[in-house]
């Protein structure tokens, strides 16, 4: 099964993040630019006009202090001021007993009033002074222009106009902008939704499940190829890659069968060489017991002991060959498993070890031993060897002690064959499974193929063999076995079916 | 009275391996119970004795035998057919057969049960295991020898 990534931000909600967010802010930026240059030109504009109309009442009267009274004034100016419908006011404002006064207005009442400082700069400065600012609840503009006599400004033209109209413009037009752009942005959202999922996320999970697909075994999964985009590249090379795998994977098989059959062709072979090599051991023996039998009387110590050594050499090399015959058959022969009782099994093994050792009491404890599934051969012999060889290495100890245990672990049963005897070096604890391996210490009986035997019956099962031992204080062998053993089905076929 | 029929038991061994058949014979030369033995090297040999073929077409020459010492890996045919062949014949599938075997495999053993052999013996082989497997085989030898020799 392929790993669940930590569930984080959805690619889907980061295109959408990474795009649409500065799309909106750039809409929300121009927006902004937009109402700013549209009050800006729309000021200017009034600016425009409050000058032109300022430069026209500079030319028609000759003085500021032309008009003979306010409402002459108030006449003059209240034409003046229609040039542009916004123009609330206009006010002239001079100098009169060294203080800056209105002295004519579109306003009568205006007459008289003294002048804020910017409206009497442009008397100073001759520059025209713009200012927006509030009227009480009123926005509103002011242009205060000089008004010269003899190149020196003598008089300042003070226009000011209502901004209601423009800022309730740009409002206006600015929400009809929104308004527009609203439901444009919610459908290029939609659309952006579906196409972003119909081009990057779909195909990216269709990869993703043939790449599980593809974990799990099914080599032969491909995937259509929408697009020479990056994600039809990715969907290409992901097929090119299947590919290869694909046929990794078929020389694999091909070099398994092989090896297989290469196997199985060693197997014959062992066999065969070791039926025919038993042959003349036979003879070997059968004639040196024959010559010991009718000759013994004849033949001198010196010669006995000769023959003595003949036969046990003839003796060895038939274990031997009888071992290796049996190592053979373990992958070659099978038997169908049953459930077998193992305790009246090693009960039987443990006196037949008696027998063949009889030098020495040993105790066993055989712990309660539970009901397997098994080939009953193989089982036997994975007992036999084990406590064969506990019997075997069990040195001076003044109490010779076996052992023979088991734990339920679930899945498998954990046998142990535990003796208190010579033990094994830690160095060799790996190497005593290998094929004629035998520690040189102990002059005992064996061919160095038992434990061999046990380790091809335990792994052909699928379990596990292995050693814990001290040296001098005995050795324990382990072993698990499945409780659902198929009981030593060919391992190569098993290897294929997996 | 037996032990004098028993003498009369002419036993058929058929061994390829010459030191094989010797072993055999000098085991056997250390009962009393036997007075002749016939030695054949191949399966097919085996057969031509049995069936009176072959060399042995003149039927005096190959007495049926009490009793077959049968090897299993012979040249040409092996013990396997050999005994096959004679069980299937009413005139001879009542001869007791001993497996002569260097293996003692299992499966291999069976095999000879499941095809009619009466017993099997190990090689190298010791006088006191054939004088064990003719005593088991006693009971069915008075048996056989009630019916008419052919």
């Amino acid at each position: 099964m392929a790993v669940k990534p930590k569930k984080g931000v959805g690619l889907l909600a980061k295109v959408i993040l990474f795009s649409l967010v500065p799309a909106y802010f750039l809409v929300g930026l121009l927006l902004y630019f937009y109402q700013r240059d549209l009050k800006e030109g729309i000021t200017q504009k009034y600016i425009q006009d409050a000058l032109s109309t300022a430069s026209m009442i500079q030319e028609i009267i000759p003085n500021p202090h032309f008009f003979q009274s306010p409402i002459e004034s108030a006449q003059f100016l209240e034409k003046m001021i229609q040039t542009n419908p916004n123009f609330l006011r206009i006010s002239v404002y001079a100098h009169v007993d060294g203080q800056v006064k209105v002295i004519a207005s579109t306003e009568p009442d205006q007459i008289g009033r003294a002048g804020e400082p910017y409206d009497a700069a442009p008397l100073l400065t001759g520059k025209p002074v713009i200012e927006e600012g509030m009227e009480g609840e009123l926005p509103i503009l002011e242009v205060i222009a000089p008004y010269f006599k003899e190149g020196r400004p003598v008089a300042a033209i003070g226009i000011y106009a209502s901004l209601i109209s423009r800022n309730v413009l740009v409002t206006h037009l600015s929400k009809q902008v929104l308004w527009f752009v609203l439901p444009w942005s919610l459908l290029l959202l939609i659309v952006v939704f579906f196409v972003v999922h119909r081009v990057l996320v779909s195909p990216i999970r269709a990869l993703s499940q043939a790449a599980d697909t593809l974990a799990r075994g099914e080599l032969s999964h491909r995937l259509a190829v929408k697009g020479g985009d990056e994600i039809g590249q990715l969907t290409e090379s992901f097929n090119t890659m299947a590919g290869s795998l694909e046929d990794l994977m078929s020389q694999l098989n091909q070099k398994a069968d092989e090896i297989e059959q290469k196997n199985k062709e060693l197997e014959t072979f062992v066999y065969t060489v070791s039926h025919d090599l038993k042959s003349p051991v036979v003879a070997l023996q059968g004639m040196a017991g024959i010559l010991m039998e009718d000759y013994k009387d004849k033949l001198d110590e010196q010669a006995r002991h000769y023959l003595d050594r003949l036969m046990a050499n003839a003796n060895q090399m038939e274990l031997l060959i009888g071992d290796l015959l049996e190592l053979s058959r373990i992958g070659r022969m099978t038997h169908s498993p049953e459930q077998l009782d193992l305790n009246p099994m090693v009960e039987e093994i443990i006196s037949r070890c008696r027998m063949r050792f009889p030098q020495r009491p040993v105790g066993t404890v055989i712990l309660p031993l539970p009901t397997v599934l098994a080939d009953r051969v193989r089982i036997q012999q994975v007992f036999e060897n084990l406590l064969s060889n506990a019997f075997k290495f069990l040195g001076e100890h003044p109490h010779p002690r076996i052992e023979v245990g088991v734990k339920d672990e679930g899945e498998v049963y954990t046998f142990w064959i535990g003796d208190n005897g010579i033990g094994i070096d830690p160095a060799y604890q790996e190497k005593v499974f290998e094929i004629f391996q035998r520690l040189q210490e102990v002059e005992v009986e064996g061919t160095g193929v038992g434990l061999t035997i046990v380790k091809r019956i335990v792994e052909g099962v699928e379990g596990k063999v292995w050693v814990e031992s001290t040296r001098g204080k005995g050795a324990t062998f382990y072993f698990t076995w499945p409780k659902h053993s198929n009981g030593g089905i060919n391992e190569s076929a098993r290897a294929r079916d997996g | 009275m037996r032990a004098q029929e028993q003498e009369m038991v002419r036993i058929l061994l058929v061994e390829d391996n010459p030191d094989h058949a010797l072993m055999v014979k000098r085991a056997l030369s250390k009962g009393k119970l036997v007075n002749e033995i016939a030695w054949v090297k191949d399966g097919q040999e085996a057969l031509d004795y049995l069936f009176h073929q072959g060399v042995y077409t003149d039927g005096g020459s190959a007495s049926t035998p009490g009793l077959i010492l049968l090897d299993l890996k012979l040249p040409k045919l092996d013990g396997f057919e050999v005994l096959s062949r004679m069980k299937q014949t009413p005139r001879l599938k009542m001869i007791p057969v001993i497996i002569l075997t260097t293996s003692a495999q299992e499966e291999e053993i069976n095999r000879c049960y499941a095809l009619g052999a009466n017993s099997y013996i190990t090689k190298p082989v010791q006088f006191s295991e054939f004088a064990e497997k003719i005593k088991d085989l006693e009971l069915y030898w008075i048996l056989t020898n009630k019916l008419p020799i052919i």
